[in-house]
């Protein structure tokens, strides 16, 4: 298929994927069609299949039914191929940590069938500010800068798609922001980014996102459109008995609830708002309602029933 | 221009070894080990009974120095009591002896205490020999016959002779299968599994690279032993000693491969190692290098030749003590390179297995 917007073909055309593990459903029907230079969010609680879906697309799991290409190859038939075009980075850890930086990069490269090796590793250490840490085994650095690592490591042979699952878990806001930085680059040079992350803040800078749930896509769109699609709405709740609001409604009319400064944030389907504004209000509580955020959307998909329209 | 599949195997093999370098007590043990075996083995296995406890009754009187000489002339006991009245079996039934004897005018009576057949049997084989032996040449002096026994290869029966050349194979075998199943699981647990899975690095790729630096290792283990055996105990090494480290790199194949497909399979490291121990167990008393093969009923003989250390033990023991061939070597060691192969095999489908 054809990007309309493009005329060109789509770096990864992924049409009803499913994968199951036993009797567990990791990802069902799942269809995406990313673009180049685009930065495909992959959003959802634990278990919601962001994970199983960057494996299938790195060649690492064949899915159970469904086609997924990447690149114009199809998996998992042409998953070497696959493995040697795309850059993936797994959630955990995966350097070798007993090594230094310089020889994990050396690695990577040779693996890739790099002309220079020792040339290209040296090129990731100027671009990612690692020659002080060069000759360090990687066991001995910080979280963050195992990340960059990981992310020179990825990057070593330049692939045109970047599969990455939670990149900046862990890390502080500084070394979220210089990976970040570095990602919105690479698209805006036309690699395709499909990234997961648990950090909704993030998901924003997405091009666009994906919320899934149970293995399914809940809703998708662009980050700042995803909320509006949800038949859900937001109240915040103030007032001394604010503390007593959660046992004193059906469980099943909200969909979630959390602090929100002095008040408590209650994410509920749209046509609720007037009943649970009036059961609050005889409450003595006072009300008020505010535009869903996307992590209330997450919330909201996350809750059985997805409290969807 | 070097081909694609020989230089992910190079990479790997690079990080292997730096790997391995870097792990420097495991690399201590792994070269140590083989040493302290070949000494504690070499020094305190001694198969040929000796000090074996006997008693001799009262009742042999006169006979008493006939026995004696023909006990003398086994080198196997140590006399503990000539004094007492007892029967042969009370001797063994009191703890007082393992072997005990008795007369009863021109017959002799022998008793033996078979809870420690190992060495007691032989010892009393021995005795009972001897004292026909010498029955015969003191009844016929003239006419009785003389058997000369020529032992070849080994004609002092040293223990250690027999067991050091072995050894190397037990060796090669325990650490090799540890290491080999070890190697996947372990990057597993640590994380670094999964990054290899995302590049090009195929099965083959994985297990060439991987195995290889241990390869050596083994081979450097089997020119360790053969060092030390020829130094401590004067084994002599008729054979190549060249012979003898090749066919260990295809001995030490045969288990890496088979561990590395363990390892693939198991989910822990524990896993992984019971398995090894599963195998390894049964090859090393299956195989002749403890126990004799030949007194095996068939059916265990039948899965013992299935076992690379049986082939490999007699290898070593036929290029150490006879000079074997390398065409001898290799007649010997084909079902070793078959079992290599299908390891292999096992091993690239069982990584193949983590993909889907």
């Amino acid at each position: 298929m054809l990007d309309k917007q493009t005329g060109g073909p789509y770096a990864i055309e992924v049409r009803g994927l499913t994968k199951r593990f036993g009797q567990r459903v990791a990802i069902e029907d799942l269809s995406m069609y990313v673009r180049y230079g685009q930065i495909q969010g992959l959003a959802g609680a634990n278990g919601g299949g962001k994970s199983t879906s960057l494996r299938v697309l790195s060649g690492l799991l064949a899915p159970d039914s469904g086609s997924a290409h990447v690149l114009g190859h199809a998996l998992p038939s042409q998953g070497t191929r696959v493995r040697q075009l795309v850059g993936y980075l797994p959630q955990r850890n995966w350097l070798y940590s007993a090594l230094s930086v310089r020889e994990n990069l050396l690695f990577r490269a040779a693996v890739f069938d790099l002309k220079s090796p020792s040339r290209a590793a040296e090129l990731q250490i100027d671009a990612f500010g690692l020659n002080a840490y060069a000759s360090n085994a990687v066991a001995t650095l910080s979280g963050g800068y195992t990340r960059l690592v990981e992310l020179a490591a990825v990057l070593i042979h330049q692939p045109r798609v970047l599969l990455l699952d939670e990149p900046t878990t862990g890390l502080d806001p500084a070394a979220r922001q210089v990976i970040w930085r570095r990602l919105a680059s690479l698209a805006a040079q036309g690699t395709a980014i499909v990234l997961s992350t648990h950090d909704l803040a993030e998901a924003q800078y997405c091009s666009h996102l994906i919320l899934l749930s149970e293995g399914r896509i809940k809703v998708q769109g662009a980050p700042h459109e995803i909320p509006n699609q949800l038949d859900a709405a937001a109240i915040l709740v103030a007032g001394h008995q604010s503390a007593m609001v959660m046992e004193s409604l059906p469980p099943w009319l909200v969909m979630a609830a959390y602090p929100h400064g002095n008040s408590l944030r209650l994410v509920i389907a749209r046509k609720c708002v007037a009943d649970i504004e009036n059961r609050l209000g005889c409450l003595g509580c006072l009300t008020e309602r505010t535009n869903l955020t996307l992590e209330d959307a997450a919330l909201a998909v996350a809750h059985r029933g997805g409290g969807l329209g | 221009m070097m081909r694609r599949p020989l230089r992910r195997i190079l990479a790997v093999a690079r990080t292997e070894t730096l790997r391995l370098l870097l792990d420097r007590s495991s690399m201590g043990l792994i070269l140590l080990v083989p040493a302290v075996q070949l000494i504690l083995f070499g020094f305190a296995v001694n198969l040929t009974p000796k000090n074996i406890t006997f008693a001799i009754s009262r009742s042999c009187g006169s006979q008493r120095d006939f026995i004696l000489a023909a006990a003398a002339a086994t080198r196997a006991f140590a006399v503990v009591t000539m004094d007492h009245d007892s029967s042969p079996s009370h001797f063994i039934s009191d703890g007082q002896a393992l072997v005990a004897i008795g007369c009863h005018g021109e017959t002799f009576s022998m008793a033996a205490d078979g809870s420690a057949p190992s060495a007691v049997r032989p010892a009393a084989a021995a005795l009972q020999v001897a004292l026909l032996s010498q029955l015969v040449s003191t009844s016929l002096p003239e006419t009785a016959p003389h058997i000369e026994v020529q032992w070849l290869y080994n004609p002092d029966g040293r223990t250690s002779w027999w067991l050091a050349p072995g050894l190397i194979g037990v060796v090669i075998m325990i650490s090799m299968l540890m290491l080999g199943a070890l190697t996947l699981v372990r990057d597993r647990e640590q994380g670094s599994w999964e990054g290899l899975l995302a590049t090009p690095v195929t099965a083959l790729d994985a297990l060439i690279g991987k195995l290889t630096p241990y390869v050596i290792l083994a081979m450097a283990q089997a020119a360790v032993v053969t060092v030390l055996a020829r130094w401590l105990f004067e084994v002599p090494m008729l054979g190549r000693a060249s012979v003898c480290v090749m066919a260990a790199g295809l001995f030490a194949i045969a288990h890496l491969a088979l561990g590395f497909a363990l390892s693939a399979i198991a989910q822990t490291q524990i896993q992984a190692v019971q398995a090894a121990v599963f195998f390894y167990l049964p090859s090393m008393l299956l195989s002749g290098f403890m126990f004799p093969f030949e007194g095996m009923p068939r059916w265990a003989q039948l899965i013992g030749e299935g076992l690379p250390l049986t082939h490999f033990v007699r290898v070593t023991r036929n290029l150490f003590l006879k000079g074997a061939t390398a065409a001898a070597v290799s007649a010997e060691m084909w079902p070793v390179a078959l079992f290599a192969l299908g390891a292999s095999m096992f091993a690239v489908i069982a990584y193949r297995r983590r993909l889907t």
